[in-house]
């Protein structure tokens, strides 16, 4: 089962035309890589589909419905989180408040689900009073992850968690990944082949804004005629 | 000086202070949510003094004339936000300044067109009348109920924007409106919100105001002046920076006026010179 579906779908931004056309499927509880070069479109496709820069025709399905025409602050609330690519922690609020203000409903971070966090995490407990502006490259990446983790959302979209990151935080990227994959479905955009074919499911290669090829990340792995022609591995 | 002369000095440059806060701090929170330099701030400053003693008179409770004027004023920048600013976010910066000079003009004539063009006095109420002893020296009983609401609304602020959600989001949404939404808010309802706020504070320091100097039609353009070097001061966009700033114009007025006289008028701008020269990005300024 899909629990994402795109078709045909383009995005203009400031009158370039950035998506050309993407379709590509996301499936239930697998971890789904998006890969290409710089400039392929990945990431506009995560905002996209997070309403940040709305498709201008084509259609995006969550869970079978169409959401390509809701508004950006209303895609959250369907079950959807974003790690966006800058890692955007506020850098004025602690890191505690930056995850309080991920909470969608209530007003607290349930126990059990904060519990879920620092057991992925276990840094964080020692950050919460910290402000985001004080925190590591790496440290940052976590609080992003961790605060797309607040609600118990279905679709985690996750754009180059290890961009930046020192071999020893990248492990401990994978590691998070890889244990958080076994409650949620995630879209991942990653330049690091090795990392991403290392957790990923399926992939899908993008160039010049569309999909230029997909299927399981073991016949990429295994193929590199593929790896040399899209992503110059 | 004397010890004495010296805290009563502090205390009126600390009112004064409060009083420039009060003008400023609305401004100052509107930019550095919105973006936008609202010109109309001076002439929403005068709405509030002349809306506020108008209802305090009216009402005859001095109370209920404030809240009901200064939440007026909210009201109107909040509507200006829902049905203007929003058109022109993320557009040319030119059309906010027309759209707020374009306010100005209708707000001020609005305001000679109800009470006329002439100077008005206006009458303590009996409790703000007087003075009181403090440390050997007597001190306005007006000057020290401004020191008291500009604390009062201070702390207000620090706890609306440090301790709320609503206070996360403006602090967020200063920072990243776009990481906000993907968070799932709906940040133009704070953007309105905040509106309000900021009309609010206008408000509130005209009311202030307003007791010192009396009415005039002109009040509007000259506090404009005074609240755009506190922001620049401050460190355009920086709240805190204005805050800041507010305070030491108001020591800077009431020292310089102390010892140079002649020269009171410019104390702003002696102040201004001088931060800009060694901070050209203003004090809390980062751009």
């Amino acid at each position: 089962m899909n629990i994402l579906e795109m078709y045909d779908v383009h995005t203009y931004i400031a009158g370039f035309h950035i998506l050309e056309g993407v379709t590509l499927t996301a499936e239930h509880s697998k971890l789904t890589i998006l890969l290409g070069r710089n400039g392929s479109g990945k990431t506009t496709t995560i905002k996209t589909i997070m309403g940040l820069t709305p498709a201008s025709s084509g259609e995006i399905l969550f869970q079978g419905k169409q959401i390509q025409r809701m508004r950006d602050f209303e895609i959250p609330w369907l079950g959807i989180a974003v790690v966006p690519e800058g890692r955007d922690v506020f850098s004025d609020l602690t890191v505690e408040e930056n995850l309080l203000l991920a909470v969608r409903k209530g007003k607290k971070i349930k126990k059990q689900r904060l519990d879920y966090i620092l057991d992925i995490f276990p840094p964080i407990k020692d950050l919460f009073k910290k402000k985001g502006k004080n925190l590591s490259g790496g440290e940052k990446q976590m609080v992003a992850v961790a605060r797309a983790l607040v609600n118990e959302d279905e679709l985690l979209l996750i754009d180059e968690p290890t961009k930046g990151l020192a071999p020893i935080m990248v492990e401990s990227m994978r590691l998070a990944l890889a244990e958080i994959k076994k409650e949620a479905t995630i879209i991942l955009v990653e330049q690091n082949f090795e990392f991403a074919s290392s957790i990923a499911d399926h992939f899908f290669i993008m160039e010049h804004g569309k999909v230029a090829c997909s299927g399981k990340i073991e016949d990429l792995v295994h193929d590199e005629a593929i790896q040399r022609r899209y992503l110059g591995v | 000086m004397t010890s004495q002369l010296f805290v009563n000095i502090l205390l009126s440059a600390l009112s004064l202070g409060v009083i420039y806060f009060l003008l400023s701090s609305g401004f100052a929170l509107v930019f550095s949510l919105l973006r936008v330099s609202n010109f109309s701030h001076g002439s929403l400053i005068m709405w509030g003094a002349y809306l506020g003693v108008y209802l305090v008179e009216a009402f005859s409770n001095f109370t209920l004339g404030l809240v009901v004027s200064v939440v007026i004023v909210g009201f109107f920048l909040a509507l200006v936000e829902y049905f203007l600013f929003r058109r022109l976010y993320g557009g040319n910066p030119l059309f906010e300044l027309l759209l707020t000079f374009g306010l100005i003009f209708i707000l001020d004539e609005a305001v000679k067109l109800v009470w006329g063009a002439a100077l008005i006095p206006v009458n303590k109420p009996d409790f703000l009348k007087g003075t009181v002893m403090i440390y050997g020296e007597p001190f306005a009983v007006l000057r020290l109920y401004i020191l008291s609401l500009g604390v009062v609304v201070c702390a207000g602020l620090y706890l609306l924007l440090k301790k709320t959600k609503l206070g996360l989001i403006i602090t967020a949404g200063i920072e990243n409106k776009e990481m906000v939404r993907a968070l799932g808010i709906n940040i133009n309802k704070v953007f309105t919100f905040v509106c309000w706020l900021g009309g609010f504070l206008a408000g509130l320091g005209g009311f202030a105001l307003a007791y010192f100097t009396g009415l005039s039609p002109e009040m509007g353009a000259s506090q404009l002046l005074n609240v755009l070097v506190i922001v620049v001061v401050g460190g355009l966009g920086s709240f805190m920076g204005a805050a800041i700033a507010a305070v030491i114009m108001g020591l800077a007025e009431a020292f310089i006026g102390f010892y140079l006289p002649e020269m009171a008028i410019l104390s702003s701008f002696i102040v201004m010179f001088i931060v800009l020269g060694i901070k050209p990005s203003g004090l809390l300024g980062e751009v």
